[in-house]
């Protein structure tokens, strides 16, 4: 089975659709049109040339080019974490990166290697397109942990020179942070995790099925993923906090974010 | 020997000057009391001693040496704080308590849950209250919990921030008893209480305007 195409017509008829949201927000003044406009908008560019970059990809397969196009999707990400919790770029980009760079490249090559057994470890159709998926969960996952370990730290400030003052080392003293904002950094996936397949068919199993695969492998890499992705997550939330901590955290235990 | 040296010691926060000029020396077992307005710098003071602030200028020297990284590690294994705001977060005294007690430093003091029960008693704290969770406690048992703490600590040097501020008159009293006996021991102590102008040779350092 080939999966139908999509027109231009079938494009300006999902253009269409859009007049439904217009119209409930004329109809309630929810003033959301703009917003809605640019968002859309922007996925539109975005996908657009998201598409025209993997078409290349796919299509040249060079190696170093796919390790150059995950190293600045990388440098994205931490861009984007980093912005989002307002702290120093200058101080926190190689933490996230290095996190990063190592949590994704262990959890796509065990993917190719060990679960597809695949010959061509960075062949763009696999490394470029799964380490994407991988990613931008692990981002997520930097964002809460950074968000919760260093507005808490500041706040409790007391609490952290207190146990500093008992004699604690670094990582003693700063062991309920880390241990409260890895905790909250994870737990909205492990919630995820257990929800799935009883009220939502996700995504990425939307997509091969669509694309002719049989139900059953769709779910198979599904469940294949699901893991890489959690475990991939994990790996970075915790080295991302860890060498934010080494880079940000005198040995004495003052904080200079 | 001098255990604590001030030398023309600046410190501001922003614009607001805490210290313009400070400079003062405490010998090693001598009883300090430090006097003076609220928001003169007191607190500042035991801060910039345990290197959680920075001098803008001058030197804090700490047996003879300057303070740097290793001193100030060295000095917060060897002093017992009380601060002021007195934090043990959110879990239960008695495991906070052990957790204190693990830290790398403190794995040597194996007798403090032999010592623990007399103090108890001493201050006038119910057992029960190990089982609680920090925040429930009042201003006074944290107050009573942190001293109790200090002392399991065994060490002999204490930097005690407003230890009494919140305790009843014969508690104070008591407080005040248990460290005139600690005749061993430095005494660094800032509170608004008279009653410690009564321990045995105590010094008064006033910080005014
Ligand atoms: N981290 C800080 N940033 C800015 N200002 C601060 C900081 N810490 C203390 N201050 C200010 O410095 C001054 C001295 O504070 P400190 O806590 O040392 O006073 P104190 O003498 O202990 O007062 P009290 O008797 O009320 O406890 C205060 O005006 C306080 O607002
Ligand atoms: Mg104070």
């Amino acid at each position: 089975m080939k999966t139908p195409d999509i027109n231009t017509l079938g494009l300006l008829m999902m253009l269409l659709l859009l007049a439904v949201p217009l119209a409930l927000d004329f109809w309630l003044k929810l003033k959301l049109a703009k917003d809605m406009i640019i968002s859309v908008a922007r996925m539109l560019v975005q996908l657009a040339l998201m598409g025209i970059f993997l078409e290349y990809l796919i299509k040249w397969d060079a190696v170093w080019l796919n390790m150059l196009w995950f190293l600045v999707m990388v440098l994205a990400a931490s861009h984007s974490a980093i912005k989002r919790n307002k702290l120093s770029f200058r101080k926190f980009w190689k933490p996230i990166f290095g996190a990063m760079v190592i949590a994704v490249t262990f959890a796509v090559l065990y993917f190719n290697s060990f679960i597809i057994h695949i010959d061509k470890l960075f062949s763009a159709r696999y490394f470029v397109i799964i380490s994407g998926m991988i990613l931008g969960n692990s981002m997520k996952g930097i964002i809460i942990v950074l968000d919760k370990f260093y507005t808490n730290i500041i706040k409790e400030k007391q609490q952290y020179f207190y146990r500093l003052s008992l004699g604690a080392s670094r990582f003693e003293a700063l062991r309920p942070w880390i241990r409260q904002s890895i905790r909250a950094s994870l737990q909205p996936i492990i919630a995820t995790t257990a929800t799935m397949g009883l009220v939502s068919i996700p995504g990425m199993m939307t997509g091969q099925m669509l694309g002719g695969s049989s139900p059953m492998l769709a779910i198979k890499y599904q469940m294949a993923i699901v893991i890489v992705i959690f475990v991939a997550m994990m790996v970075s939330v915790v080295l991302a906090l860890f060498f934010s901590i080494r880079a940000v955290v005198s040995v004495n235990g003052a904080i200079r974010v | 020997m001098a255990f604590i040296q001030f030398k023309n010691v600046h410190k501001q926060f922003d614009r607001k000057v805490i210290f313009e000029d400070l400079s003062f020396e405490i010998q090693t077992g001598e009883r300090v009391l430090f006097q003076g307005p609220s928001g003169m710098g007191k607190t500042t003071l035991f801060q910039l001693i345990l290197g959680f602030e920075k001098v803008d200028s001058g030197t804090i020297l700490i047996d003879n040496q300057p303070l740097s990284p290793a001193i100030i590690k060295g000095l917060r294994q060897k002093i017992a704080y009380v601060p002021q705001i007195i934090d043990w977060g959110q879990g239960v005294v008695k495991e906070t308590l052990e957790e204190f007690m693990s830290f790398q430093s403190n794995v040597r003091l194996t007798h403090w849950r032999e010592k623990m029960p007399e103090l108890l008693v001493y201050f006038d704290v119910e057992s029960s209250l190990l089982d609680k969770k920090f925040p429930m406690l009042s201003g006074g048992e944290r107050q009573r919990m942190a001293i109790i703490l200090a002392i399991l600590l065994d060490r002999n040097f204490f930097l005690l921030d407003e230890p009494t501020a919140a305790l009843d008159s014969p508690m104070k009293q008591k407080v005040i008893h248990y460290f005139s006996e600690r005749k061993d021991a430095t005494l660094l102590v800032i509170s608004h209480d008279n009653e410690w102008h009564r321990l045995p040779a105590i010094k008064l350092i006033p910080l005014a305007p």
